[in-house]
């Protein structure tokens, strides 16, 4: 990732040294592949445990029938930080594109506390990388980390699992979206990845409970709606760096999600009335 | 349209978004955004939107950044539309 000396120092000495191993281990060609290894064989096993037994996947065939000639973000719905692992830990068990995978997180705490640092690296090895800082002084970091991910987007061994509204929905709804922010509308055009809209519903942040539940049959069933890509060619010629664009685009597919939280109701209420196996 | 004209219009824009009354009714070039008038930073975008659509300009997302102060915005509307 190219920052420059004079935005790197608006970092603090914990978000730099954050970075700098964040970085060193996504893009460090043999680390990352060791930890890629780990991923598939220890971490994404760890989640699996927790939710595999009451999870139901509607439209997989929409992503596996996929022959992505590039990178391919799923942007998705947010409620529980192990959204986006949730998804990728029983994708990887039917798609087998992808070597890399990155989830842009809030550098609060993740990047800025030495704890979080050490969540993301036992959690994710890392993956919860690049870093988004929200304070206006840190903003050119964050510009940086937005074209690492729009460059590592031209590969289609690259996954990014993106949440369009930013942040978590903490209101009582799970259907209830907030509005997607301009950074993703950012990504998605200038990129040009592939977008998949993802609604998911039914986990919580309490990954031991999950297991429980699993192991019990009890709790509620984990539903995970993929939509068919996004069509973005109403962009086509656009210019990418409008913020106007940007939150359009960022609109379109954040529509799509609604949609697939429908499908995801139809399918909790038939699940829940005995009617569905 | 000469800078007072384009402040007042942007106060105007300003009004359903600024939860704090008071510093609202004494705005100045100086007066933030988020920390004087309290407006909630997932509106900013909403704000500059707004203020696209009022004065017939584009804005980047790079510029938008640049928005922290009435005054910013006063100045990019008369940078962007000279």
């Amino acid at each position: 990732m190219r920052i420059s000396a004079d935005e790197r120092a608006s970092l603090s000495h914990v978000e730099r040294l954050g970075l700098a191993f964040a970085g060193w281990m996504n893009e460090t060609p043999a680390v990352q592949r060791a930890f890629y290894w780990l991923n598939l064989r220890l971490q994404r096993r760890f989640v699996l445990l927790g939710t595999s037994r009451r999870t139901h996947l509607i439209g997989l065939e929409r992503v596996a029938s996929l022959q992505p000639d590039r990178g391919v973000i799923m942007a998705a719905n947010h409620r529980t930080f192990l959204d986006q692992f949730f998804i990728l830990a029983h994708l990887v068990e039917h798609v087998g594109f992808w070597r890399r995978w990155f989830f842009p997180v809030r550098s609060n705490f993740f990047y800025d506390n030495p704890l979080g640092i050490l969540v993301n690296f036992l959690a994710s090895s890392c993956n919860m990388y690049p870093p988004i800082f929200r304070p206006r002084a840190k903003r050119g970091v964050t510009r940086a980390c937005l074209d690492f991910l729009i460059e590592q987007l031209r590969s289609p061994e690259t996954f990014v699992g993106i949440h369009p509204e930013g942040t978590r929905g903490r209101g009582p709804d799970p259907y209830e979206l907030l509005p997607a922010e301009p950074g993703f509308g950012r990504v998605l055009l200038q990129s040009r990845a592939i977008v998949i809209p993802v609604f998911i519903n039914g986990i919580s942040d309490n990954l031991a409970r999950e297991a429980v539940y699993n192991y019990t049959g009890s709790g509620p069933p984990v539903i995970v709606a993929f939509g068919a890509p996004v069509d973005l060619s109403p962009f086509d010629g656009e210019d990418p760096r409008l913020l106007r664009n940007q939150v359009k685009a960022g609109r379109r597919v954040l529509a799509e999600v609604a949609n697939l939280a429908e499908e995801e109701r139809e399918l909790r209420q038939r699940l829940e009335a005995g009617k569905a196996p | 349209m000469n800078t007072q004209e384009v402040f007042d219009k942007i106060v105007a824009i300003l009004k359903p978004f600024a939860k704090n009354e008071e510093a609202l009714s004494g705005v100045s070039m100086e007066t933030s955004l988020q920390a004087d008038l309290e407006v909630n930073s997932a509106r900013l975008v909403d704000i500059v939107l707004e203020i696209e659509d009022a004065f017939g300009i584009e804005v980047s997302d790079d510029d938008a950044d640049q928005v922290a102060t009435v005054g910013d915005a006063v100045n990019l509307i008369v940078a962007t539309s000279g």
